[in-house]
């Protein structure tokens, strides 16, 4: 069954369109990449995704069931969204930040359950988490932040994960964590991933396909290295980048400035 | 550098962290209940006829217990007559303004929410002068229908904050700021301007007993302040969890199921609710809500499911004890107990508002 069909998908704010009628399809078990530079519309198609934002027409089905029948709990007990955005607003420790994730597991006043600290443990396990399980979450570094909000998505074991820009405010050495642990989620749990980026970089290795999005609308949608496609790149951010071939797939450089 | 992504910018909890569960909700509030007493106690014995703890507790156990009457009919007046209802009411409104700055804190994300900064508190006494222009009384159906006039105001002022203040859905600290500190004003003005242009005599009195502190009240009032506090908590408390997912920010919150703009009207209606009550029999008392809550979270941590409760418990411990700093320190004279909350209160707004420009935002 596909985990995802985005029929038609269109959306406008009020100060214009963001997506022009957009068509795909995501597998189960499958890792899509979106890409696209700024403004090409890749956090609103999340957004929709995980029934955030309502459409202005089109269809999205989530698992074959369309996705205004989805009840909300459901819903978040079945999509899990990391935003781009990781700042806490209060001194919430780790594993109480975790265990929000179980929000749509539980009931009224959401007292921690056996299963939701089963959960919970489990997802700071996986992400590494485990020794700073008792620190306030206001207190640790971006990347630390950033594995805390897959932790928490995690928890809410999800069968489909969304995440935005999950590399943006990394270093290099955090954003090869951080990848290495959603291809292992999607490997070892058959986790389905789609993971919006501007960097194309991240894609070669982890996903399986990729979509990329250039003022709302889909210019191409294939196999990594289709989508790499100098000519094609070259379409969208003109002569300001170069494309080389590495050893495990293309990769995409800014230009040097001219000496 | 092969350490690097083990090592950590924060040392290892010593502690394993302690998720909420019943029993520590227990235990934290039977605690802060048990030293809510004993703050109950010494207001009551405090006072220009010193009365001792002892002798106040069997003088309260005496209409249920046999117990033989070793106070003066002074003294029992005294404790029973003046000090009772007063410290009765400093509790309820303590209580009402601790839990509504938690509630406001959570739902804008913002630790510097108070219903006094946030201007709530102007536009509920602004409602309770409506209320007197209209013929409301302090006694008999007055006494309900001030806090309901109070509430009005309340909401009111809080919405204009909210619309005023929201940029993309978010409220930053300076137009929150900002926009309290308009609203505040607006009303104070208001509140003036309407007892400049209506001579009654009665009403000066109002606009005088607006100013923060504890007057006298009827049983009546007393009740009615305590019925608005104890259907807004209960309402705030059952949207205590939705509101901790609320920290994640509006989006996360709603991938998680979370109902964003409901949980944040329910907290509008519910905190304006028990701030117009407060308000209509104290006027603004200040700081209360913005101080409580922050020694609650350092204390026991930002669970609103802990934290709400706990503000409740000591906004009510604070109340009472700054009531009795303010009948004891220029005695016989008093002073109004808003002196004494805003004297330690805006020290600890500056301390706050230091820390937050030097980066520290917690």
């Amino acid at each position: 069954m596909s985990a995802l069909e985005v029929r038609g998908l269109l959306h406008g704010y009020r100060d214009g369109t963001v997506l022009k009628g957009l068509d795909f399809t995501v597998e189960a078990g499958e890792v899509l990449g979106v890409f696209g530079p700024n403004s090409a519309g890749k956090t609103t198609l999340l957004r929709l995704v995980c029934g955030t934002l309502i459409p202005s027409a089109g269809e999205i089905r989530l698992f074959g069931r369309p996705l205004p029948e989805w009840p909300r709990r459901e819903l978040a007990r079945t999509v899990a969204l990391v935003p781009q955005e990781t700042a806490v607003a209060f001194p919430y420790t780790v594993l109480e930040v975790v265990l929000m994730g179980r929000y749509p597991h539980g009931g009224g006043f959401g007292l921690p359950t056996p299963a939701d600290l089963a959960a919970a443990e489990g997802a700071l396990a996986r992400t590494d988490l485990t020794h700073l399980a008792g620190a306030p979450v206001t207190d640790l570094s971006g990347g630390e932040r950033q594995r805390v909000m897959l932790a928490r998505a995690l928890a809410q074991a999800p069968r489909l994960l969304l995440l935005d820009e999950p590399t943006a405010h990394l270093d290099l050495a955090h954003q090869a964590e951080v990848l290495a642990l959603i291809a292992a989620l999607n490997r070892k749990a058959g986790l389905t991933v789609i993971l919006v980026s501007h960097d194309l970089n991240v894609a070669p290795g982890l996903c399986h396909r990729a979509l990329l999005l250039h003022a709302g609308e889909v210019l191409r949608l294939g196999a990594v290295k289709e989508v790499m496609d100098p000519a094609l790149l070259r379409r969208i951010y003109g002569e300001a980048i170069r494309v080389e071939e590495g050893p495990d797939g293309p990769r995409i450089f800014p230009a040097a400035p001219a000496p | 550098m092969s350490e690097r992504t083990l090592a950590s910018s924060v040392a290892p909890a010593a502690i394993p962290a302690a998720p909420v569960t019943a029993r520590r909700l227990l235990r934290l509030c039977g605690g802060l209940s048990a030293a809510l007493l004993a703050t109950l106690l010494l207001s009551l014995s405090a006072g220009t006829i010193p009365v001792g703890p002892h002798r106040v507790l069997l003088m309260l156990l005496e209409p249920v217990l046999p117990l033989p009457a070793i106070w003066t009919p002074t003294e029992a007046a005294a404790v029973l007559v003046l000090r009772l209802p007063r410290a009765l009411l400093a509790g309820l409104v303590g209580a009402s303004l601790a839990i509504a700055g938690g509630a406001f804190q959570a739902m804008s994300r913002n630790p510097l929410a108070d219903p006094f900064i946030l201007g709530v508190s102007s536009g509920a006494a602004f409602g309770v002068v409506v209320a007197v222009l209209l013929g409301v009384g302090p006694g008999g159906a007055g006494a309900v229908l001030a806090p309901l006039f109070g509430f009005a105001g309340a909401l009111l002022a809080a919405l204009v904050v909210y619309r005023l203040a929201s940029v993309d859905a978010r409220l930053p600290v300076e137009t929150l700021l900002l926009a309290g500190v308009a609203v505040s004003l607006f009303f104070a003005s208001a509140i003036m301007l309407v007892s400049a242009l209506v001579p009654a005599v009665e009403l000066q009195g109002i606009v005088f007993s607006l100013m923060g502190n504890l007057a006298p009240r009827g049983p009546a009032a007393v009740a009615a302040v305590a019925a608005c506090l104890a259907v807004g908590s209960a309402v705030l408390l059952a949207v205590a969890q939705p509101l901790n997912v609320l920290a994640l920010g509006e989006e996360a919150a709603a991938a998680l199921g979370v109902e964003v703009e409901r949980a944040k009207r329910v907290v509008f209606v519910a905190a304006s609710l028990v701030t117009g009550a407060a308000v209509s029999v104290s006027g603004s008392v200040a700081f209360v809500g913005l101080m409580v809550p922050h020694a609650a979270r350092l204390l026991f941590g930002p669970d609103n499911r802990v934290l709400l409760p706990a503000s409740l418990l000591m906004g009510a411990i604070f109340l009472m004890a700054a009531d009795v700093v303010a009948r004891l320190v220029a005695a016989p004279a008093e002073l109004p107990v808003g002196v004494i909350t805003a004297f330690c209160g805006a020290p600890f707004f500056a301390v706050l508002l230091r820390r937050r420009a030097r980066g520290g935002a917690r």
